[in-house]
């Protein structure tokens, strides 16, 4: 990465940072519902959509930042050693939770999505089995 | 250095050293992970493997190390912000399919707190872990600001987060499989709905399709679970104190 592209992407990161801030001082003010990150991602949603901002005024520090996120919350994490607790039984039982929920959410929303799918690419191409222009994207085995 | 620099140097020097070795320990892993490319040396599994296994045999305290560390933290709220950039290059994935995305969004926030709060009593896990669990399907800048409300703790929190993030994408593709859902888009939204930014990685080894739909389905959860967790802590209060 050339140092140009390096200094456009720190600026661009700077800009996300100080348009939280300001949003998280507006939601402070205005005691809004809203904190400050949902407040600052729809505000950037409606410039991107409204014109305002080109994508490339953005596009490379938002990527540096999302691309890194695991950086931002290893912080945090680390506080689970004071956690002994989860080294027994309760810690196979807390697993057990997790997974059987997480099975049931991908089974639940990967059926619900699936159906849906189908008949939102039907209602778009009327006439046309399943869909003539869009076929279903088959992953391969 | 004269001893009565000392008291006002090491607080700085404490708060460097946390910074610092958390962003060389990830950049180390990146690096190794670069070379490798295999899953179990991904930064995800080294960097807080070696900075807890650091912790334990070093005997840092915690307080001193997030005394540098939580500016890092602090990034994720900027980051929750970043996330308007792949909605707007999305943005025709949405026009396609807006009802599939919100069905999407909605079966997994649903079906996620019923089924957390079910398996939690009937393993009779303890409150402050179940609260905590409420926040498993949702990336984490927004499960950090989200279990606020359900009274979880935020270490716990991330830490789910995590470990289902993980999860599901381990075994995510191989369960859809088995219930015969084989098509990019119900694999993306179950990723993005059930193992969020680390499903969302490998969905989009699977396909561009399946992570589009995947990192979709994970930021609008996220942004539909922090609007609503003052409202979705209350049922889910109602329910604990039964």
């Amino acid at each position: 990465m050339s140092a140009r592209t390096w200094a456009t992407t720190a600026v661009q990161v700077l800009a996300i940072a100080a348009l939280w801030l300001a949003c998280d001082a507006a939601a402070r003010h205005w005691a809004l519902p809203c904190p400050a990150g949902v407040l600052g991602l729809g505000l950037l949603l409606v410039g991107l959509f409204a014109g305002v901002l080109p994508l490339k005024a953005v596009a490379a520090g938002a990527g540096l930042v999302l691309g890194d996120m695991l950086l931002f919350f290893v912080p945090p994490l680390l506080a689970i050693s004071k956690h002994s607790e989860l080294v027994s039984v309760l810690g196979l039982k807390v697993a057990l939770c997790m997974a059987v929920a997480a099975l049931l959410v991908m089974a639940a929303v990967g059926t619900v999505v699936a159906r849906l799918a189908a008949w939102e690419r039907q209602r778009a191409h009327p006439g046309v089995s399943d869909d003539g222009t869009e076929p279903p994207v088959e992953l391969a085995p | 250095m004269s001893p009565e620099l000392t008291p006002t140097l090491s607080p700085a020097l404490l708060t460097l050293s946390g910074l610092l070795s958390t962003v060389g320990v990830y950049a180390l892993a990146k690096a190794i992970w670069r070379r490798t490319g295999s899953f179990w040396t991904s930064p995800i599994i080294v960097t807080p493997t070696v900075l807890l296994l650091a912790q334990a045999t070093l005997g840092f305290s915690f307080d001193d190390y997030w005394l540098g560390a939580h500016w890092l933290t602090w990034m994720l709220g900027p980051a929750t912000i970043a996330f308007a950039v792949p909605v707007y290059t999305q943005r025709e994935l949405i026009r396609r399919h807006p009802i599939t995305i919100a069905a999407g969004v909605a079966v997994g926030l649903v079906v996620g707190l019923i089924s957390v709060t079910a398996m939690a009593w009937a393993l009779h896990l303890p409150e402050a872990i179940t609260r905590s669990l409420m926040t498993q399907f949702v990336s984490s800048p927004f499960a950090l600001i989200a279990t606020r409300h359900f009274g979880g703790q935020p270490e716990l929190a991330v830490f789910f987060v995590l470990v289902t993030g993980i999860f599901g994408m381990l075994v995510g593709r191989v369960w859809l499989r088995a219930l015969g859902l084989r098509d990019a888009l119900s694999l993306g939204a179950a990723l993005g709905a059930g193992a969020h930014g680390v499903g969302t990685a490998r969905a989009y080894q699977y396909a561009t399709l399946c992570g589009a739909l995947a990192s979709l389905t994970m930021i609008i959860t996220g942004v539909c679970m922090v609007l609503l967790s003052p409202w979705l802590a209350m049922g889910v209060n109602g329910l604990l104190q039964r």
